[in-house]
């Protein structure tokens, strides 16, 4: 992993404002604008290849049905198709539903975007050097920054319960007592958190995790006085031009 | 050999190391430390916050009619919903955050991640296996009724939070409902509704009503109800028999939650008859 | 200024756990637990942050945190792991970055703002180390600067001379004193291992490409030939693969080259039953190996399910005391937890046993107890493979069979 260009606070403000801007109320071509420039900063966070598997694998199917809903079912009054399977059914495949259908996309794509940019260019130890810079409550970020890791955690440890009841010679030929073998080793692994919990909560304690104020971290992010000020007028920025999608001044 | 040092609590940031100890070493008790008056207002004002938004997006979008103005201007009924109903969601999430966090014992805080994880990853594997339920919600109520309906409000938000941040973002904005029924499971297992399977089983129906209720909006307003091809046809099906958006998700939702819940709980039951006594009296049960 | 150096031992069941945590309580000191597992927080990528952690608001400077963890992971020799990743380490990779996550406080010396470096009370810190990185470990120990006590079931002499005083904690109530009143188990398939330049990884190849590889170096030019009730003690540094040799002989993991037969057939293109028949392995960790809620129903998965009841049940009562049938395996005592898995493998009557560090933890009776074990299943035909680097293990098996020895050294 090459080290970003970019501070990771800025990166999580950058996120934090296309949050703001993809769930608000903009013009279509505003929102499509916004989309292209998320992508634009992906691009150049390099990180385009993840944003494609987070964003588009797992998100494009969501907007698709989405515009599809919209599409046939809205109704409205420049009608391009219409049918009925039964009388109180009406499926009309409008313009009106294809615009709504289209912001709603739109609106999918550019939230989930701005969410990967909150991760992907940092890396969940540079979102943990830009909260704790931050000052946010230690336990916060150690349960969200534990919570990115913990996936590859728990399947390390799943792994050691599957390799252990494979060893034991569980039939694990067919689906279905693979499928029965998961189940168990499920709960296994429940049982072993459960009991390992305590021993984490006090590592936790000992080792001063939810400790607040400043750290020194192992890795060093560079900074600027101009990335400093992009941080600072971001935010602003953005509810400005929420306010302004509010009112009706933007076209 | 100083037992006096042990109840010396050091609130100074320099030489913190002593009191880390102190705190570490003694008995360590599992059980939350009781509600302090501000942390039950802040309680209270996330469950108004939360309860307050989704009333506002109900009585803003609820009528079809509003749509009727959807083109005429930019600030339309539907379109102009999703930031303030996300907003007054995560204004309950922060609220609920901020009266749990430094209550719960540290050991449960390290449970959490694992919990969030274990939501995520059998999550994810029931939503690639085709079947229509989610089952995302089984650690959010193991936790809940061991360690009480905070901690269970905590997993639910924090599964929510990092599955979106890492697999799949549609997850994030449900965060407030996962938390409701983290919290819900956790006030079933105060009630001892767990000690039998059908107490278990109504529980789990009940919080799967109320959570589709509470989740309904966000699918409506932030995903317009495309969340899967069978739900998706669902929606649009009511949808085109005269149904609002926010009124087909609804009735999608109580078609699929409170089954799915149901379930969750049914399997949370058995996950607790199978517990180590060890692991059941670590949470004084 | 001098600082005392406090063994705490006594058999399973006294308390040692209990001792050395108030013994922390009354110096203000950190207790540290025996389970390297949990030790590691998942909240960071390497090995170097997870060791950082402990101190990153006692350190005046990045330079100072680098100079700390860099010289407390030269002291217990894992500075070539500071990159990698705390979740894909071996066993005793992991006890030493734990050990370090906590002895790096012994660097902050002057920066503590007048607080002492805490006390440090350690709970079986040496388990699953091989002798180079014992010594290395009770050096650190010798140069901590503070008080510290550790607990060890079966200390041996190095740890003794650190040690300015002990604290025995007896004998305890040990639940079956005396040598186990065995069955005789039943006749095991004679089959023997032959292994011919064989070359383990303990990545599994093509399928998973995408995965990174592990940090344990693969061991290459393998060979082993093994008849039926041969035991085998297995050596070697941490990381030199032992755990992965005894996993690719399960038929768990297919070797990477070279040729590997038990009884004529390659373990790891049989099924699941069959494997197991050929070879069991019991897991390092036993609570990593219990999926069943009782002890009765535990004994009776895989091929424990073919054993007749009357060998279960001897076996289970020659190893846990009577009336744990309907126990929950986890709330066994850690050392039974290890007596147990070991039992199960027994009663699955397999031509070969694959034992890793079946002996950590466990006091002088329960190592007496494994090695009873083991010698009745090489008595019933079968083999053993051993991976230990317990001498003692080594002895009491010596006592009883005649032993074989193959020793892996790390590739670096």
């Amino acid at each position: 992993m090459s080290t970003p260009a970019l501070n990771p606070r800025t990166w999580v403000t950058l996120g934090c404002s296309g949050l703001l801007l993809a769930l608000a109320p903009l013009p279509l071509i505003w929102q499509a604008g916004l989309l292209v420039v998320l992508i634009a900063l992906h691009g150049a966070g390099r990180t385009l290849a993840p944003w494609v598997r987070l964003v588009l694998v797992g998100l494009a199917p969501v907007a698709v049905m989405a515009f599809i809903i919209q599409l046939v079912s809205r109704g409205g009054e420049t009608v391009w198709a219409t049918w009925a399977p039964v009388p109180w059914m009406v499926f009309e495949v409008t313009a009106e539903g294809a615009r709504a259908g289209l912001a709603l996309a739109l609106q999918i794509l550019a939230f989930g975007s701005a969410c990967a940019l909150l991760i992907l260019p940092t890396g969940v130890a540079g979102l943990r050097y830009a909260l704790t810079t931050w000052g946010l409550p230690p336990r916060l970020i150690y349960l969200l920054v534990a919570s990115l890791n913990a996936p590859a955690q728990l399947v390390h440890y799943s792994r050691l319960v599957r390799r252990a009841a494979r060893a034991r010679g569980m039939a694990d030929g067919s689906r279905g007592a693979r499928a029965w073998l998961g189940v168990r080793t499920a709960s296994a692994l429940f049982n072993l958190l459960l009991l390992d919990h305590e021993v984490r909560g006090a590592t936790l304690a000992a080792r001063g995790i939810d400790r607040a104020g400043p750290r020194i971290f192992w890795q060093d992010y560079a900074d600027s006085r101009t990335q400093r000020y992009l941080r600072w007028a971001l935010l602003p920025l953005a509810c400005l031009l929420v306010l302004a999608s509010y009112t009706g001044v933007l076209l | 050999m100083a037992p006096s040092l042990h109840t010396t609590a050091e609130p100074s940031t320099s030489g913190q190391r002593t009191s880390v100890a102190t705190g570490l070493l003694g008995k360590n008790p599992e059980h939350n430390t009781p509600l302090t008056t501000s942390q039950k207002v802040l309680n209270l004002l996330a469950a108004l916050v939360i309860a307050g938004t989704y009333t506002w997006a109900v009585l803003t979008a609820g009528g079809a009619t509003n749509y009727a103005g959807y083109l005429e201007g930019t600030s339309d009924a539907q379109a102009a919903i999703s930031l303030p109903l996300m907003l007054g969601y995560t204004a309950g999430v922060l609220l609920l955050l901020a009266a749990n966090l430094s209550r719960l014992p540290l050991a449960t805080i390290a449970l959490i991640p694992f919990a969030a994880a274990f939501n995520i990853i059998v999550g994810q594997l029931i939503g690639f296996s085709g079947i229509p339920l989610y089952l995302d919600s089984v650690a959010t109520v193991l936790i809940g009724v061991l360690a009480g309906p905070a901690a269970g409000a905590m997993t639910g938000i924090i599964t929510n939070l990092a599955w979106g941040l890492t697999v799949n973002p549609t997850t994030i904005p449900f965060a407030a409902g996962a938390a409701l029924i983290g919290f819900l499971a956790g006030y079933a297992g105060r009630l001892g509704l767990f000690r039998k399977l059908w107490g278990a089983l109504l529980a789990g129906l009940i919080t799967g009503i109320l959570a589709g209720f509470a989740g309904a909006p966000i699918a409506a307003f932030v995903f317009g109800g495309g969340q899967g091809v069978g739900t998706g046809s669902v929606v649009a099906a009511l949808q085109a028999a005269g149904q609002s958006l926010l009124g087909a998700t609804t009735l999608q939702s109580l078609l699929s939650d409170p089954l799915d819940k149901t379930i969750a709980f049914a399997l949370v039951w058995l996950i607790i008859k199978g517990l180590p006594a060890r692991a059941r009296r670590q949470f004084g049960g | 200024m001098i600082y005392t150096r406090t063994l705490v031992l006594g058999a399973r069941g006294t308390g040692k756990t209990a001792r050395l945590q108030t013994w922390a309580q009354e110096r203000d000191g950190l207790f540290v637990p025996s389970n390297p597992q949990a030790l590691m927080t998942g909240l960071v990528p390497t090995v170097a942050e997870e060791i950082a952690l402990g101190v990153e608001q006692l350190v005046g400077s990045r330079d100072q945190l680098h100079r700390a963890v860099q010289a407390v992971a030269a002291d217990l020799g894992i500075s070539d792991l500071l990159a990698a990743h705390p979740l894909q380490l071996s066993g005793g990779q992991t006890q030493l970055v734990a050990l370090a996550a906590y002895l790096v406080l012994g660097q902050m010396g002057g920066s503590l703002d007048g607080a002492a470096v805490p006390a440090l009370a350690l709970d079986e810190p040496l388990l699953g180390l091989d002798d180079a990185m014992r010594a290395r470990v009770l050096d650190a120990f010798a140069r901590y600067p503070a008080d510290l006590a550790w607990a060890s079931a079966r200390p041996q002499a190095d740890e003794e001379n650190l040690a300015a005083s002990v604290e025995n904690l007896g004998e305890g109530v040990s639940p079956s004193a005396g040598a186990p009143s065995l069955p005789s188990l039943p006749a095991r398939a004679a089959a023997g291992v032959l292994a011919r330049d064989l070359a383990i990884s303990p990545v599994t190849p093509a399928r998973r490409r995408w995965k990174k590889p592990v940090a344990t170096p693969a061991a290459t030019g393998i060979n082993l030939d093994l008849t039926p009730g041969d035991c085998l003690i297995l050596t070697g540094p941490n990381g030199a693969g032992k755990s992965t040799l005894l996993r690719t002989i399960a038929g768990l993991l297919p070797p990477v080259a070279g040729q590997l037969a038990i009884g004529g057939v390659q373990p790891h293109r049989q099924d699941a039953p069959a494997r197991a028949t050929l070879a069991q392995l019991v897991a390092q960790t036993p609570a990593h190996h219990f999926l069943a809620p009782t002890v009765d129903a535990d004994m009776k998965l895989g091929n424990g399910a073919k054993a007749n009841d009357s060998t279960r049940e001897a076996l289970r009562d020659a190893v846990l005391p009577a009336g744990s049938g309907e126990t929950h395996p986890l709330d066994l005592l850690p050392a039974e937890q290890h007596l147990l898995a070991l039992a199960e493998a027994l009663t699955a009557g397999a031509s070969y046993l694959l034992l890793d560090e079946p002996t950590a933890g466990l006091d002088a009776p329960g190592l007496e107890q494994v090695a009873v074990l083991i010698a009745a299943h090489c008595a019933a035909g079968g083999g053993a493979i051993v991976a230990t680097h317990d001498q003692e293990l080594t002895q009491a098996l010596a006592a009883r069979l005649p032993l074989h020895h193959y020793r892996l050294d790390a590739r670096r």
